[in-house]
């Protein structure tokens, strides 16, 4: 029926299939003749797998996450509106950094990191005090601050010592020097130095006067002896007193008058000295109960004592931190004068971070990660102005651009500002993959 | 807060919104090629993370990535475990790390799915402290259990916890289709110090990565 016919050649089978018809399979067409000697018709090129239509290919989402936490445990996830779930940490005082094999090496002191020699040289380090004290013979040694304030009070009239005796009073100090921690075995190497702090002591010439003879209307009357009367309560502290005998002449000879109190502290080393009330040479510059001959000339005003006295300060410690190159990248091209330090990520003080686009100084906050097209990104945070530094790693010239601290917070979402983070300066591998961020609670040094 | 900080890439980090307002703030005619991407944040840098504060320099040895890479893959044929060099290929892809010298390898065009043996090597011996282990990859989302809220991956035949991650996929519910990175929280606790040896069942999923995290899961 031509009605099939026509239905059957516009509907067909139902199936885009030539086979299932069972028909025979027709034979290619031929090329068609140019008509009226046009070219033939171009074949359009095939579509590409992932050109085809009404299947868009399945999308791709990175994500900028890290697998961990600085070695917390940690699975990154994310908030119900797709950006990173906001954590707050605690406080990132624990100074260590990390070696070659990934061990942390805790240091509690401060340090400076060369990068190049790829070595952390901590500082010099007091490992040991000794105090000594030479007494010469025939000279009653006495050491110490107080003794020396009270003799210089008033009612009492001493010159400023001047001959110096042979008694010595000194401090040595043991100190480790050179220390040497490298990055591939954490073993350090140090050597050892000593710095004597010696103080020579000198003779006091000094007189006493009966305190209530000043302000009494008694008429002042001389001792006729003087003891020196030294004990030591139970915090170690020696007190003293000064007791004169003395006749007043109203019917009680020979009463005990106190010309004057006072106390010093005598420096217990706890190595040396046990503290045992039987060490009188240690604890006490005067035997106790020593008891003085007064020497009768003057009315109301011993003649002169003599001590030996030396002050127990030897002056400040000796400098242990030196200022000078505190971190040092690879090649130098990043390097931060100033002091030893443990948080090598602030720019404190004077601190200078001199990189190839130029120099900064403190008080700010640093931290470098590696550039996508290789090289060294640095941020510095100076002066309310946050500036990137890229130093590529061909012979493209370093460029630097700033933007203002509010416009970088702004723009990065950051809500709080406490400078950069301590992690990444001190890791074995720098420039670190990511720069981060100080959270609460974090010291600066 | 304390946040990472990476150079700026736009198909990596910026969030959907942003490509809206780039869409919607660019000229309509005509069409300028520099603004189909969102505009840069200052300096080019962007926030990839938010942490805690970092106590410290990630325990890592020199030279070496936060994760381990598959060394050996097995698919199971239905009767046997057949070893598949192709499978390996395609799961074994690095993910961007550069102090550890490691390219981002992100390819999706290669997959596998199916029940899988996956071996890890060893990691670095100093972390030998038991840890619950998570896994790093890339999978189209898949069988999504509505009660659970994550995918329905099974790790030695036990249930997993995952989490989509990167711009697109909103915490907690079902990501839009397509190939998201995720991290895995198993049930294995064992220290990474170990090799590994685990059977993952995709249940209808495509992996195109599959990475295992030396730092674990609390």
């Amino acid at each position: 029926m031509p009605d099939d016919d026509l239905l059957t050649l516009l509907l067909g089978c139902g199936c885009r299939k030539r086979c299932c018809c069972g028909a025979p399979d027709p034979a290619p067409a031929q090329a068609a003749t140019p008509l009226f000697g046009q070219a033939p018709r171009t074949v359009p090129p095939p579509r590409l797998p992932d050109e085809t239509p009404f299947i868009p290919p399945p999308p791709w989402y990175a994500t900028g996450q890290r697998p961990s936490d600085f070695g917390n445990q940690h699975v990154p996830r994310n908030a119900s509106d797709g950006r990173p779930l906001s954590r707050a940490g605690g406080d990132d005082t624990q100074r260590a950094f990390t070696l070659d094999d990934g061990r942390l090496r805790s240091l509690t002191d401060s340090y400076t990191v060369d990068h190049e020699a790829r070595v952390i040289r901590p500082n010099d380090e007091i490992t040991g005090i000794e105090e000594t004290q030479t007494t010469a013979p025939g000279e009653y040694f006495v050491t110490g601050t107080r003794v020396w304030t009270f003799i210089s009070g008033p009612g009492w009239r001493v010159p400023e010592p001047s001959t110096t005796m042979s008694s010595t009073f000194s401090r040595t100090y043991t100190i480790s020097t050179n220390r040497v921690i490298p990055y591939a075995t954490g073993v350090e190497t140090s050597s050892t130095r000593t710095v004597k702090h010696t103080n020579q002591a000198k003779l006091i010439d000094f007189t006493y006067q009966d305190q209530e003879m000043i302000s009494n209307s008694v008429a002042p009357v001389r001792p006729t002896e003087l003891r020196f009367e030294v004990f030591k309560d139970s915090t170690g502290e020696v007190l003293f007193k000064l007791v004169g005998l003395v006749n007043r002449g109203l019917g009680t000879p020979n009463e005990e008058h106190p010309m004057g109190l006072g106390s010093w502290l005598i420096p217990i080393p706890t190595g040396r000295f046990s503290g045992g009330p039987d060490d009188a040479r240690t604890a006490y510059p005067f035997t106790p109960n020593q008891i003085y001959n007064l020497p009768i000339g003057e009315r109301t005003r011993s003649v002169p004592i003599q001590l030996v006295w030396a002050p127990l300060e030897t002056g400040p410690r000796p400098e242990l931190r030196s200022r000078g190159e505190r971190w040092r990248g690879p090649g130098g091209a990043v390097t931060v004068q100033g002091y030893p330090t443990s948080d090598h990520a602030a720019l404190v003080g004077t601190d200078i971070l001199t990189c190839p686009a130029g120099s900064w100084s403190g008080p700010g906050s640093w931290a470098a990660y590696r550039r996508a097209a290789g090289g060294t990104v640095l941020l510095i945070e100076h002066a309310d102005q946050v500036t990137r530094v890229d130093l590529p790693p061909g012979p493209d010239p370093p460029t630097a651009q700033s933007v203002p601290l509010a416009v970088f917070l702004a723009g990065l979402g950051i809500t709080e500002w406490r400078g950069f983070g301590r992690a990444g300066p001190l890791h074995n591998t720098w420039p670190p993959h990511e720069a981060t961020t100080r959270d609460s609670g974090s010291s600066a040094n | 807060m304390a946040v990472t900080i990476r150079d700026n890439d736009p198909w990596t980090h910026a969030h959907p919104d942003e490509w809206r307002a780039a869409r919607l703030a660019r000229q309509k005619r005509p069409p300028q090629p520099d603004n189909r991407v969102p505009p840069p944040p200052p300096l080019g840098v962007r926030v990839t993370d938010s942490l805690g504060a970092p106590l410290r320099d990630e325990a890592l040895p020199r030279g070496h990535a936060p994760w381990l890479c598959p060394e050996r893959v097995e698919v199971w044929n239905g009767a046997a475990w057949l070893e598949s060099a192709a499978a390996l290929k395609a799961l074994a892809k690095r993910s961007l790390y550069l102090p550890a010298a490691w390219p981002d390898e992100t390819d999706d065009r290669t997959g596998v799915t199916g029940r899988l043996r996956v071996t890890f090597p060893p990691g670095p011996a100093t972390l030998s402290t038991p840890v619950r282990r998570v896994l790093t990859a890339r999978a189209t989302v898949g069988v999504w259990l509505v009660d659970a809220q994550t995918a329905a991956w099974l790790v030695d035949g036990q249930a997993t916890t995952a989490y989509p991650l990167g711009p697109h996929a909103p915490g907690g519910k079902r990501p839009p289709r397509g190939v998201h990175p995720w991290a895995i929280r198993t049930a294995l606790v064992a220290p990474p110090s170990d090799p590994l040896i685990l059977e993952l069942d995709t249940r209808g999923s495509r992996f195109s990565q599959l990475l295992l995290a030396l730092s674990g899961a609390p």
